[in-house]
């Protein structure tokens, strides 16, 4: 079958400006920079109401890891715990309001804003409807993902749990699996999410 | 032929390659665009020598005192790596080893580097500096990883003299580093390599 023409749109490769015309993608397809190897645009097979699904389901796992300790410690029958929220906290109370800033912010307020920015512009988006101010939160949505890091705080909870076993008897209470369920949720969400294809449904121009 | 040869730029925000001049607003999503980052790579330089002062007080400082018995100790990052490693916590002092000096060294190098053969204008090896600049973009939030453990250990940690951990000022300055390199990596402009090597810096 003949490639219709007019489906051809120039893309520009982001890590290195290569002018590309790219012919329309078939679903599961990807496009490459010819010059750098980047990934130009890759065709989901459904590119909003998996991500809204998903970015949900990460939302209400976030609410849970609120309610619930994370880790709990108990060492001679004297025990300790904490939740998210006060692990990002504790430092306050050494004075050390940087390090406050930069966890709270990594690992609690940036991941929460991010979902709620993305729900609210994909999720009446999945249903056809573009909200008032979807550009600006969509674009919100760009700036805060690269700052929340719960992936890697995942990774600190582990470590966290090996180095304190040693010392005490270490209890990961319901959060750490709720937090791995989130982690799961919104990795899978960043995948489905196609990006250019947002645009192309809230933005000003059809291009 | 780039965009920017043909006289077009590549919005930012929202992908779109438009035929419009620079700091005007992007047809699609209304940002205003611009064809390469703003003084990348003075801004890249400054954030990178910042990062790279910085990581010796945080290298030298300990980010954490360990009080066990009524005994205080205080550690630096090396030494708790050390202390996993004599504990023979080798998978756990290799994961802190790699998230705590090998990243944040390894962004600080790759960073200069890059900037450097940018700035001769090397034309050679450009596919290898691409993956060195991917390798740098995706590994570089992992340095984190200290700083939440050391948050964590001194929030569960509370045991008075039997046991207890408290943060030192290190953990300041490694955040420090941390976010001065994910700022440093965020200004550099990877078309600059492209740019420099083809004469049009
Ligand atoms: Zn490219
Ligand atoms: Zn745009």
């Amino acid at each position: 079958m003949a490639r219709i023409t007019s489906a051809i749109t120039l893309v520009a490769c982001h890590d290195c400006d290569l002018l590309h015309r790219l012919p329309s993608l078939k679903e599961g397809e990807v496009a490459c920079c010819l010059r750098c190897g980047a990934v130009l645009a890759r065709r989901r097979s459904d590119p909003v109401v998996r991500c809204a699904a998903l970015t949900l389901s990460a939302l209400l796992l976030f609410v849970i890891v609120n309610f619930f300790p994370l880790l709990g410690l108990n060492l001679g029958g004297r025990e300790t715990s904490m939740t998210l929220l006060e692990g990002a906290l504790e430092l306050g109370g050494h004075g050390m309001w940087d390090v406050v800033a930069l966890v709270f912010f990594t690992s609690w307020m940036f991941p929460l804003l991010h979902f709620l920015v993305l729900l609210y512009v994909l999720f009446p988006l999945a249903l056809g409807r573009v909200v008032p101010g979807a550009l600006t939160m969509f674009k919100a949505a760009g700036l805060f993902s690269p700052w929340g890091m719960i992936g890697v705080y995942m990774l600190g909870v582990f470590v966290a749990i090996v180095k304190l076993a040693d010392l005490a008897t270490v209890i990961p209470g319901m959060a750490v699996y709720a937090l791995g369920g989130l982690l799961v949720c919104s990795t899978a969400a960043g995948h489905a999410l196609d990006h250019d294809a947002v645009w192309k449904q809230i933005g000003r121009t059809k291009g | 032929m780039t965009a920017k040869g043909r006289g077009w730029i590549r919005c930012p925000t929202c992908g779109l390659p438009s035929q419009i001049q620079d700091h005007h607003p992007c047809p699609r999503c209304l940002a205003p665009v611009l064809s390469r980052k703003p003084n990348s790579l003075q801004r890249t330089w400054a954030l990178t020598l910042s990062a790279a002062t910085l990581y010796v007080p945080a290298n030298v400082y300990p980010i954490m005192t360990v009080i066990q018995m009524g005994h205080g100790q205080s550690k630096t990052i090396l030494a708790g790596v050390l202390a996993l490693v004599e504990a023979n916590m080798w998978p756990l002092a290799l994961i802190v080893f790699i998230a705590s000096v090998i990243v944040p060294l390894g962004k600080i190098i790759i960073l200069m580097y890059l900037l450097i053969s940018i700035q001769m204008g090397v034309t050679t090896h450009l596919k290898e500096r691409m993956i060195l600049y991917r390798l740098m973009e995706t590994f570089g939030h992992w340095s984190m990883v200290d700083i939440f453990l050391v948050t964590m250990l001194a929030t569960l940690v509370k045991m008075g003299t039997l046991a207890t951990i408290e943060p030192e000022i290190g953990v300041s300055f490694f955040g420090a580093v941390v976010v001065l390199t994910l700022f440093a990596a965020r200004a550099f402009d990877p078309r600059l390599i492209w740019d420099s090597a083809h004469g049009h810096l």
